[in-house]
């Protein structure tokens, strides 16, 4: 089935289009656009998006491979990121990691096999003051940061908020 | 500091409301700006102080005075908020918080320097960020402080927000026009520099988003009282990031020249109980590290640079004795290694490379003369790049190798490393048998 | 014009020069990959660092442009050290696969280490794994590991013929190069990649594992796929053609040429007849021109001769045929050959396939006194012509006609078959006169631009095969009515003594700073 924008998601492209001098400007925000309609940036994403913003599909493949935000391949509904980088690192961002390993049974890099979660370990995310930290990033394409989670109390409460939020949330992998 | 400037509405209920900055003499400043002609505020920027809050330091009032007058294409306002260098988290509170500030600055700019479109180049990551600016972009369109004919003036200013991708390089300026233009992050060769050539081949000024959030701050009180509130060529209050092994970590406003000592104590709460400082990154994590003794440095471009290290974003990390120098040094070089364009040799070969060696030492597995191999490596990374990212890396890890000798070679006799594992180390019930293993 | 010293040396260049091109002016070769004269400059590979006096950094001297007074040095110290560095920071991630890899002995990497680096390795940790024998295009074979992402393939294919197939995906030193997935490099002109690539990372499906290229040996020639004659190395091992690379050559075809016309150096080699023949007995030379003689001689009405030439041939070979007909046997009817036209683009391939049109036009004074192909068919139906001089296997026709022309061989008195090639002739031909292909034999081409281009022999004639003009030589001699030459030189002084000059261009200097296109294999 050939891809298409939702009127909602097509109004949003033109009005992104219409803000730069050119359309390959618009590829970036497109990306994300595209990213919260289809769920994630297959071959034929790319495809749609070189088509409508009239570029080269080559250039398309750069940037979206360039990028790290763009998922070249579907991730669960919840995409955890965890940072592990410096200011994270002294304040327990490995064992934040490893809390949701275990949560999950999963390794990082890894996803559940029912879609749920992906497990991601990320550089810094501008979040030092309130390490550790992730980053949540839910297949509607919301994104959000949970901060200064240093105990086990304040993990569990986030786990169980966010698992409270997987059946409103669709499967990326059934999105296009 | 007793009254706040950049930080004002941090604290304050919907601060990043148009309602409650206007109260608070929020776009006083534009109205005032648009009675002004140009070379007047640059004049009082020039005054001021202000130095590029980015990391590079360079006097804002300097670079303003590069921008063409006349440009056949129009020109273009870049404000880099692609807040990326570890240990540094200052812009996001500005435009979470009070993203008016930032636009007010954004406007005043554009009106001196005749700039016609505006992009705010935000880190994708902080999308609550991108929201909030969104909205208030917004909410000044409908009150006619964008758009055109600008408060009556001969003057149209269109502002947006641009989303990145996700990729560290964007800071640069170059790399960031690239993103800007959906291309991948790869700085350009200069010349010619944005000022000449920049997003859509046109003359384009890019500063930092604390940059431009000075601005009305600097109209409404003029560039000598911001001048004064700072040492000689660094003006200004200015925004610190604090983290690490300390008691209060957050983003604190204090003077231009504050010292470290005063940041870590009087902000910052002190070390940890039980942390005994062992070394602190006063800018971001590609300035040189440096040791406890130099804490009454102050907090200075000039005064960095002759304390053995740069000022960089002037957010510092703090780190107490029970951290490992050669992992630090590994986990930053992996941190420059994954965030390489890869654009050129010297820095996308070279990075992995030292992360790799850094690695092999931490895990037990290195040799002495892998200490002058990691000098070299540096030394031929250093300067030899398109970009800074290739002294971003080679800048640190040399530092680390100079100044932890012993540590390095400690790892390589014993054969591995003598500190705890961070996983273990960093939560209350774990930190005692931490702290002791150290010991 | 702005005044430069470079190491030393003080030159006058034009304004704007890149320093690379200056210090190529005074002398000095500055190293480089990613930089080639036909591309633009991204600077990336950073081997062409050098020291401006001045400057605290090092500056690329491919993109960092000449100013009056300035002084560089390409070889000093730091320069030095710096192109030692980056060549260790390259092979860091290289595969050293020298032993199996096609681009061993013409490749940059390999020369540069020699010339700069050649230390012992002090790399200790694990090498990146990308992808091997990745099958990028239809002619095209890329090695991930081996490339350096100098991105001249890319560049080629946004600026030269602007198919953006190819781009560079992920980043850092996990970046590779690919096309979109489902597409491929696949551009008329893909193999040029192959040539630019300064390492083994691209390499040409046709060529692979194929000869070393130390082997090789090359000789100047031009391709003879179209009429617009680009020039090439023609790169030989033992009596073979191994490829074809363009020659570079500003007028004609620069640094570049098509892939159909690079692959056209199989024809060579492809359903030779290599062997005189008379009524199908092997004869040698001297019975089959004293055969011919007789047969020729016997033929009472010389219009009933038809010589066909063939715009494949070279200028020398045509004038010989036309001295022929007109002299030796009189009063014959020329017919035009060659092959039919075939597409053509904006950049170099013509539709006219065949190289030598303009120089049938020059000898014949143009083309009206040629009949076409298709009155040679009418006049064979007609029985106006009963003897046939066929030169070549080409016909200017559709399959259909082919297949009637071909019927119509049975027909004749006497059939004639000049050619390097049998076709469906061999069979029918009287006669058969076994001539050399272009890789066998020196002459001249004239493209369809009038451009005049040598061609020189890499080889021995197949078997007993000889050049067309030898052939009218023989025959000449033994129709008793001999022409007055020798050498083939002597053909061009009086070919091109009354027309144009008969000295065929000298190949360009190249441009500064191209040292791959046109640079011979080692072995030459």
């Amino acid at each position: 089935m050939a891809l298409a924008f939702s009127e909602e998601s097509e109004a949003k492209f033109n009005e992104l289009v219409s803000r730069y001098p050119n359309t390959r400007a618009a590829l970036l925000p497109a990306l994300f656009l595209a990213q919260e309609e289809f769920g994630w940036i297959s071959v034929e994403v790319m495809d749609y998006l070189a088509e409508r913003l009239e570029l080269p599909p080559s250039q398309v493949l750069t940037t979206a491979t360039f990028y790290t935000m763009y998922n070249k391949q579907p991730v669960g509904k919840c995409h955890v990121q965890v940072c592990t980088t410096l200011s994270c690192a002294f304040r327990g961002g490995y064992e934040l990691l490893e809390r949701f390993e275990d949560r999950l049974g999963i390794k990082r890099g890894e996803s559940t096999p029912d879609g749920n979660w992906t497990l991601t370990e990320v550089e810094c995310l501008a979040s030092c003051g309130s390490a550790p930290m992730f980053q949540l990033t839910d297949s509607k394409g919301n994104m959000e940061y949970f901060e200064d989670l240093d105990s086990e109390e304040k993990f569990e409460t986030v786990v169980k908020e966010l698992e409270s939020r997987l059946p409103n949330l669709p499967d990326p992998r059934d999105m296009h | 500091m007793e009254e706040l400037f950049l930080s004002r509405n941090f604290k304050i209920e919907n601060g990043h409301t148009l309602p409650v900055y206007e109260s608070g003499g929020g776009y006083q400043r534009l109205k005032k700006a648009l009675n002004m002609d140009s070379a007047t505020i640059i004049d009082e920027v020039k005054k001021s102080n202000l130095r590029g809050r980015g990391g590079a330091g360079f006097p804002t009032g300097v670079k303003w005075g590069f921008m063409p007058k006349e440009s056949e294409l129009p020109k273009y306002l870049t404000v880099n908020a692609d807040e990326g260098e570890p240990g540094t988290f200052k812009d996001r509170y500005i435009m979470e918080l009070d993203p008016h500030l930032l636009i007010e600055g954004c406007i005043i700019t554009a009106w001196t320097l005749g700039l016609r479109y505006g992009y705010i180049y935000v880190r994708g990551e902080l999308q609550f960020a991108i929201r909030r600016l969104e909205a208030a972009i917004k909410e000044a369109y409908a009150k006619g402080y964008l758009g055109q004919k600008i408060q009556g003036k001969d003057f149209d200013f269109d502002l947006y927000v641009h989303p990145s991708g996700g990729a560290y390089i964007c800071g640069e300026e170059t790399g960031m026009i690239e993103g800007l233009e959906g291309k991948p992050g790869q700085p350009r060769m200069k010349p010619p520099f944005p000022a000449v050539v920049g997003a859509f081949n046109a003359p384009t000024l890019v500063n930092n988003v604390e940059t431009i959030a000075a601005i009305p701050w600097i109209i409404e009180r003029g560039g000598e009282w911001w001048a004064s509130m700072g040492i000689e060529k660094n003006g200004g209050p200015k925004l610190y990031g604090l983290s690490g092994h300390i008691k209060k970590p957050g983003v604190y406003e204090a003077p231009s020249g504050v010292s470290v000592r005063e940041l870590l104590e009087d902000y910052g709460g002190g070390m940890l109980d039980g942390s005994d400082l062992k070394g602190y990154i006063p800018g971001g994590s590609s300035c040189r590290v440096m040791l406890p003794d130099t804490l009454d440095a102050l907090m200075g471009f000039e005064s960095m640079r002759e304390a053995g290290s740069s000022l960089g974003t002037g957010c510092i990390t703090f780190m107490d004795h029970t951290t490992c120098m050669v992992r630090i040094a590994g986990r930053l070089a992996h941190f420059y290694h994954h965030e390489s364009c890869g654009q050129c040799t010297p820095c996308r070969e070279g990075s992995g490379w030292a992360t790799k060696v850094l690695d092999q030492i931490e895990n037990g597995n290195g040799r002495m003369e892998d200490l002058d191999l990691l000098l070299d490596i540096c030394d031929n990374i250093e300067g030899n790049t398109i970009c800074a990212l290739g002294d971003s890396i080679s800048i640190p890890v040399r530092s680390y190798v100079e100044l932890f000798t012993q540590e390095f070679e400690d790892h390589i006799r014993r054969k591995g490393c003598p500190f705890p594992a961070w996983s273990l180390r960093s939560s209350a019930s774990t930190r005692a048998e931490a702290v002791a293993g150290a010991e | 014009m702005p005044k430069v010293t470079i190491n030393g040396t003080e030159i006058e260049v034009d304004k704007g020069k890149s320093i690379l091109r200056a210090a190529a002016e005074a002398g000095y070769d500055v190293p480089h990959f990613c930089y080639h004269p036909a591309l633009s400059a991204p600077a990336n590979c950073r081997m062409c660092l050098v020291e401006i006096e001045g400057v605290p950094k090092l500056q690329p001297g491919c993109y960092s442009q000449i100013n009056d007074g300035m002084v560089v040095h390409t070889e000093s110290e730091r320069v030095v050290k710096a192109r030692k560095a980056v060549l260790e920071f390259i092979l860091l991630n290289h595969p050293v696969d020298c032993p199996i890899c096609d681009q061993a002995g013409e490749c940059k990497l390999q020369d540069y280490y020699i010339d700069y680096d050649a230390q012992e390795s002090r790399v200790r940790t694990e090498k990146q794994n990308k992808v091997k024998a990745y099958p990028i295009g239809p002619e095209v074979v890329y090695d991930g590991e081996r490339c350096i992402l100098c991105t001249r393939c890319i560049r080629f294919c946004q600026e030269v013929t602007q198919t953006d197939e190819l781009t560079i995906v992920e980043r850092g030193d996990r970046a590779e190069i690919r096309a979109f997935p489902g597409r491929e490099l696949d551009n008329n002109y893909s193999m040029c990649t192959v040539d630019i690539c300064p390492v083994g990372a691209l390499t040409a499906r046709d060529f692979r594992f194929k000869c070393r290229v130390w082997l090789l040996t090359s000789t100047d020639s031009v391709c003879t796929g179209c009429s617009n004659g680009c020039n090439i190395h023609l790169d030989h091992f033992r009596n073979e053609v191994q490829r074809y690379r363009p020659r570079y050559n500003p007028e004609v075809n620069d640094y570049w040429m098509c892939d159909e016309g690079r692959l056209s150096y199989k024809s060579v080699h492809t359903d030779r007849q290599t062997e005189p023949k008379v009524n199908g007995a092997t004869v040698n030379w001297h019975a089959l021109a004293q055969a011919v003689a007789d047969k020729l001689g016997k033929v009472e009405d010389p219009s009933q001769i038809a010589l066909v030439i063939s715009p494949q041939a070279t200028c020398e070979d045509i004038f010989l045929a036309k001295r022929f007909g007109e002299e030796t046997l009189g009063g014959v009817q020329f017919y035009l050959g060659g092959k039919l036209s075939g597409d053509s683009d904006e950049f170099l391939i013509k539709a006219d396939k065949n190289p030598n049109t303009r120089g049938i036009e020059a000898v014949f004074g143009g083309t009206d006194s040629l009949k076409s192909f298709d009155d040679l068919l009418a006049d064979m139906e007609s029985g106006a012509i009963s003897v046939l001089y066929m030169s070549g296997t080409d016909t200017p026709c559709d399959a259909e006609t082919r297949e009637r022309f071909v019927g119509l061989l049975d027909g004749l008195k006497l059939f004639l078959h000049q050619s390097p090639h049998a076709g469906e002739f061999a069979d029918k031909a009287h006669i058969i006169l076994p001539s050399c292909t272009h890789a066998e034999k020196d002459g001249t081409f004239i493209n369809f631009d009038g451009v005049a281009q040598p061609i020189y022999q890499a080889f021995a004639g197949y078997g007993r095969s000889i050049p067309d003009w030898q052939i009218f030589l023989r025959l000449a001699r033994a129709m008793k009515k001999p022409f007055d030459y020798t050498f083939l030189t002597q053909i061009q002084e009086e070919m091109f003594a009354a027309s144009q000059a008969p000295e065929p261009e000298p190949e360009p200097e190249p441009e500064a700073g191209d040292d791959e296109s046109s640079a011979p294999p080692p072995a030459e």
